[in-house]
C-alpha cells in the first residue's frame, strides 16, 4: 500500500461563477516530486493556493496524511513553501528567518540549532547563517528559501516556478542542486513550471494539465535512473513527446487569429 | 503570474451591488459626507459633554453659536479681520520671495546647499515666539516686528521646499542648453523657471497656510490690534466664547480663502500644462 | 550632503561666532557673546535649569509617543477602509491644519495647566503625521510577506512584530522627524499661553519680561542643543540601527 501524503479529491473552485479548477484528481506518495505543467492561466495558481491552505474549494477535497484540510477541527499540515520570488524578511538575517518559521511550526528550541546547521551545511550557505537577505545573490536567496521550506520537516513542499526568476546559469546549477537535495532529504514536493523540459528533469512523474478550467490532461512517470543530466537525450525526447500532445490539448496550434 | 500572485486579484462584481459596495468599502461620495457628518456629531457630542462639566473654562457650543452670530453683525470684527489679513499678506509675500530665492540659490549649487544647510537646520529649531521676542527687543513692539518675526519663522520651510524641487528637476535641460550655448539669463527663464511653476504653487500655499497660523501667534504675544490678539485677550480675561468663537470662524475664513481662492489662482496658473 | 562638502558647513557654522559679535556690535537686541559665554557655566550647572529642561523634555517626548500610538491606531483603522475610514479622516485633517495658538488655547480651556494637557496637545498635533505617514506605507504594503506568513503559519503576534512592525517602521521612522519638530514648538507655545510654572516657554517668557535679554539668550541657546541633540543623537541614530539590514551590497 502506496504510503499517500497528498490526496487531491475532485477538486473544483469556482471564482465569480468561472471555475478556475474543476474535477482535480491526483495524489502524491512520500519522497515523490512530482512536477506540475499546464497552460498560463489553467488555474495552477488556484491550485497551488488551495494547496497551501489560503483558498477552500468550491467542492472536492484535499487531505494532507489522511487529515481533510479545511475542516474545522483538524490542525493545519506542516508544509514548506518555495516562492517565485523568496519572500525573505529583509529585516532578519538568514538564522533568523529560519528560526521564525521554526516557532510558528512549534519545534522545540533545542532542536533549531541542529536542524539550521545541518540545512546551511546541505545548501552550502553555512557561511551566510548571519547576513541579512539583501546582500545574497538572486541564487543564495533561493537556497535560502529552499533551506526554510525544509527546516520544519514539513508533510509536503510546495514550489512555485522558483527558477524562472533566475539567470540561465544559476538556474542550470540549481536545478541539478534541487534534484539531489530533495533526493537527499527524501522530500514529497509539488513543483509547479512553465517549463516542460524543467519538469521532466526534475520529476519521478508529471502531471499535466488542461486549459482552464484545469483538471488532469495526463499523467506521466519519468523512469530515467538519478542523478539525471538536463541535457541528456531521453529527457529532451520526453519533452517533445509532451509538447507534442499538449499543442492540441491546450490549443496552442491554432493560428491566433490577430485583432483588427 | 505566479500562484500567490493571482489570489490577491479582486473578485468581479455585479452593477447594483458595486454601488453598495463602494458605498461600504468608503469610495462612494455618499460615505464620504456620511462620515464627515458623523465625525462632526461625536465633537460636537464632546463639546456638549465637555462644556457641561467644565464651565466655565470651556464655553457651551450655544453660547458660542450665538456670540458668532453676534460678532457677525458688529463692525469690530471685520476690521480686525482685515488688519490681520494685511499682515499675513505682507509676511506671506515676503517670505516666499526670500524663501524662493534661497531656495533657487541652494538647489542649484550643492556647495551653497551646504552653506546654508545648517543654517536652516538651525532656524528651523527656534521656536516661533522667540522669533518674536528678538524681533520685539530689535524693532519695538510696531508692526516691523511682527513682519519680521513672520517671514524669518516661515522663510525656512519654503527654503526647503523650493530646494527639493529645484534638485529634483531634470538637469538634462539644463545639459542641452549648455550645449546650444543658451545664454545663463535664458537658461534660467526658458528651461528652469517653467519647471518651477508647480513647486512655486505649492511652496505658495504651505506658506500661506503657515503663515496664518503663524500671524495669529504673533499677534497673540506681540500685537494689540488683529484676530490673535483679540482670540488671546478673550482667553487671558476667559471670555471662553468669545475667544472660541472668533477662533471658530477665523479658522473657517482662512480654510474657504485656502480652497477657493488660492486653488483658483494655482489653476490660471497652469493653464499652460493643459 | 557629499563629504566634500561638508567644509562648507563647517563654515557656515563657524561664521555664526563671528556673526553674534557683529550682531552685538551693531544693534541692540543682540547681547554680548563674552557675557554669555561667561554667564553659561553658571547656568548649565544649576539644578534649576535642568529641571526646566527635563520638564521640557517629559513633555514633549510623551506626547510624541502617544501621538505616535494614536496615529498608529488611526492609520490602521483607516486602512481597513468603509465608514470608519471617512468619519476618522475630517479628525486628521483638521488636526493638520490647526493653528499651534488654537490647540494651545483649546488645551489650556480644557485641562488648565494640568500634565496631561500638554501630552494631549502634543499628540494632537502629531499624530496626523504619523497617520499620514503610515497609510502610505500600509498602501503600499508587501502583501507577499503577509502571504508567507500566513502560509508558514505565523501566529497574529509573530506577524504583527515580525512582519508587519519592521516594514512600517520607516514610514513611522519619517514620521517621527517632523513631529518631533513641532512638538518642540507647540510646547513652548502651549507653556507660554498657559503660564506653566516650569518648561523652556515660561523661562523664555519670563527672561523677555524682565528685559533679561542674556537670559533669553541662555536658554535659546540650551533649547536649540537640547533640540538638535535629540535629533541627531537620539532619533537619527535609532532609525539607522533599526535600518541595518537595508544597505544592500
Amino acid at each position: 500500500m502506496k504510503d499517500t501524503v497528498v490526496r487531491v479529491s475532485d477538486l473544483g473552485v469556482t471564482y465569480a461563477g468561472t471555475p478556475a479548477i474543476a474535477d482535480l484528481d491526483f495524489s502524491v506518495t512520500r519522497g515523490e516530486f512530482v512536477s506540475v505543467v499546464g497552460p498560463s492561466g489553467c488555474g495552477k495558481s488556484t491550485m497551488l493556493n488551495v494547496l497551501s491552505g489560503l483558498l477552500e474549494p468550491t467542492y472536492g477535497s484535499v487531505s494532507v496524511n489522511g487529515r481533510v484540510l479545511y475542516s474545522s477541527g483538524e490542525p493545519l499540515p506542516r508544509l514548506g513553501y518555495v516562492f517565485q520570488t523568496h519572500r525573505l524578511l529583509p529585516w532578519k538575517t538568514v538564522r533568523q528567518n529560519l528560526e521564525l518559521v521554526l516557532s510558528a511550526a512549534g519545534v522545540p528550541r533545542q532542536q533549531w540549532s541542529e536542524r539550521i546547521e545541518r540545512l546551511l551545511d546541505v545548501l552550502q550557505i553555512s557561511e551566510f547563517a548571519e547576513t541579512w537577505p539583501m546582500r545574497l545573490s538572486g541564487g543564495q536567496r533561493l537556497r535560502v528559501s529552499i533551506a526554510r521550506a525544509l527546516v520544519i520537516e514539513p508533510s509536503y513542499i510546495l514550489m512555485d516556478e522558483p527558477l524562472s526568476t533566475l539567470d540561465e546559469v544559476t538556474a542550470r546549477t540549481m536545478r541539478q542542486e534541487l534534484s539531489s537535495i530533495v533526493a537527499k532529504t527524501g522530500s514529497t514536493v509539488i513543483f509547479v513550471t512553465h517549463s516542460i523540459r524543467e519538469a521532466v528533469f526534475l520529476a519521478d512523474r508529471l502531471i499535466i494539465l488542461t486549459r482552464g478550467p484545469a483538471r488532469v490532461f495526463e499523467e506521466r512517470i519519468i523512469d530515467i535512473e538519478r542523478p539525471r543530466l538536463y541535457e541528456d537525450a531521453r529527457i529532451g525526447q520526453i519533452e517533445a513527446e509532451v509538447v507534442e500532445k499538449v499543442l492540441g490539448a491546450w490549443g496552442l496550434d491554432e493560428p491566433r487569429k490577430e485583432a483588427v | 503570474m505566479s500562484a500567490t500572485e493571482a489570489s490577491s486579484q479582486p473578485m468581479p462584481v455585479s452593477t447594483p451591488s458595486r454601488a453598495r459596495r463602494a458605498f461600504w468599502s468608503g469610495s462612494g461620495a455618499g460615505s464620504r459626507w456620511l462620515g464627515a457628518g458623523i465625525a462632526l456629531a461625536l465633537i460636537m457630542v464632546l463639546w456638549f459633554f465637555l462644556a457641561e462639566h467644565l464651565r466655565p473654562w470651556v464655553p457651551g457650543p450655544l453660547q458660542t453659536f450665538q456670540v458668532m452670530g453676534r460678532e457677525l453683525a458688529s463692525a469690530d470684527l471685520y476690521r480686525d479681520v482685515l488688519v490681520t489679513w494685511e499682515r499675513l499678506l505682507l509676511a506671506f509675500l515676503a517670505s516666499t520671495l526670500i524663501g524662493t530665492v534661497i531656495g533657487i540659490a541652494i538647489g542649484l549649487d550643492k556647495r551653497v546647499e551646504a552653506f546654508f544647510q545648517p543654517l536652516l537646520a538651525l532656524m528651523l529649531a527656534v521656536p516661533d515666539p522667540v522669533y518674536i521676542i528678538f524681533a520685539i527687543l530689535g524693532l519695538g513692539t510696531g508692526e516691523m516686528a511682527g513682519l519680521v518675526a513672520l517671514t524669518l519663522a516661515v522663510m525656512p520651510f519654503v527654503a526647503n521646499i523650493v530646494r527639493t524641487s529645484v534638485q529634483a528637476r531634470d538637469t538634462s535641460l539644463d545639459e542641452m542648453a549648455r550645449v546650444y550655448q543658451v545664454r545663463r539669463w535664458r537658461i534660467f527663464t526658458s528651461t528652469l523657471l517653467p519647471q518651477l511653476v508647480p513647486a512655486l504653487i505649492t511652496a505658495g500655499r504651505f506658506s500661506f497656510a503657515l503663515s496664518w497660523k503663524i500671524v495669529i501667534l504673533v499677534e497673540a504675544l506681540a500685537q494689540p490690534t488683529g484676530i490673535g490678539a483679540r482670540i488671546y485677550n478673550d482667553f487671558s480675561m476667559l471670555r471662553m466664547s468669545e475667544a472660541f468663537a472668533v477662533a471658530i470662524m477665523f479658522t473657517v475664513l482662512m480654510q474657504i480663502v485656502e480652497r477657493v481662492v488660492l486653488r483658483q489662482l494655482e489653476s490660471r496658473a497652469l493653464r499652460w500644462r493643459s | 550632503m557629499m563629504r566634500r562638502h561638508l567644509w562648507w558647513s563647517v563654515l557656515a557654522v563657524t561664521l555664526l561666532v563671528p556673526a553674534w559679535f557683529a550682531g552685538f556690535h551693531y544693534t541692540n537686541f543682540v547681547g554680548d557673546p563674552m557675557e554669555v559665554a561667561g554667564l553659561l557655566p553658571g547656568f548649565l550647572s544649576s539644578a534649576e535649569t535642568w529641571i526646566n529642561v527635563g520638564v521640557s523634555v517629559a513633555r514633549v517626548f510623551g506626547g510624541l509617543a502617544l501621538g505616535v500610538a494614536i496615529g498608529i491606531a488611526t492609520a490602521f483603522a483607516i486602512h481597513r477602509g468603509g465608514l470608519v475610514k471617512n468619519t476618522l479622516t475630517p479628525y486628521v485633517t483638521v488636526a493638520l491644519r490647526t493653528p499651534s495658538a488654537i490647540a494651545a488655547i483649546v488645551a489650556l480651556s480644557i485641562f488648565r495647566g494640568a500634565e496631561i494637557g500638554y501630552l494631549v496637545v502634543v499628540a494632537y498635533i502629531t499624530f496626523p503625521y504619523v497617520t499620514t505617514s503610515l497609510l502610505e506605507g500600509l498602501r503600499s504594503s508587501d502583501r507577499e510577506l503577509d502571504q508567507m506568513a500566513k502560509i508558514y503559519k505565523l501566529s497574529m503576534l509573530s506577524h504583527i512584530r515580525h512582519v508587519l512592525a519592521p516594514f512600517v517602521a520607516p514610514y513611522i521612522f519619517a514620521a517621527l522627524r517632523n513631529a518631533h519638530a513641532l512638538a518642540w514648538k507647540i510646547i513652548v507655545v502651549v507653556e507660554i499661553f498657559g503660564a506653566a510654572t516650569l518648561g523652556f516657554g515660561i523661562q523664555f517668557s519670563h527672561a523677555w519680561e524682565y528685559f533679561q535679554i542674556l537670559e533669553v539668550h541662555l536658554w535659546l541657546l540650551l533649547f536649540m542643543a537640547v533640540v538638535l541633540f535629540a535629533e541627531y543623537c537620539v532619533l537619527r541614530p535609532a532609525e539607522r540601527r533599526v535600518f541595518r539590514w537595508r544597505d544592500a551590497s
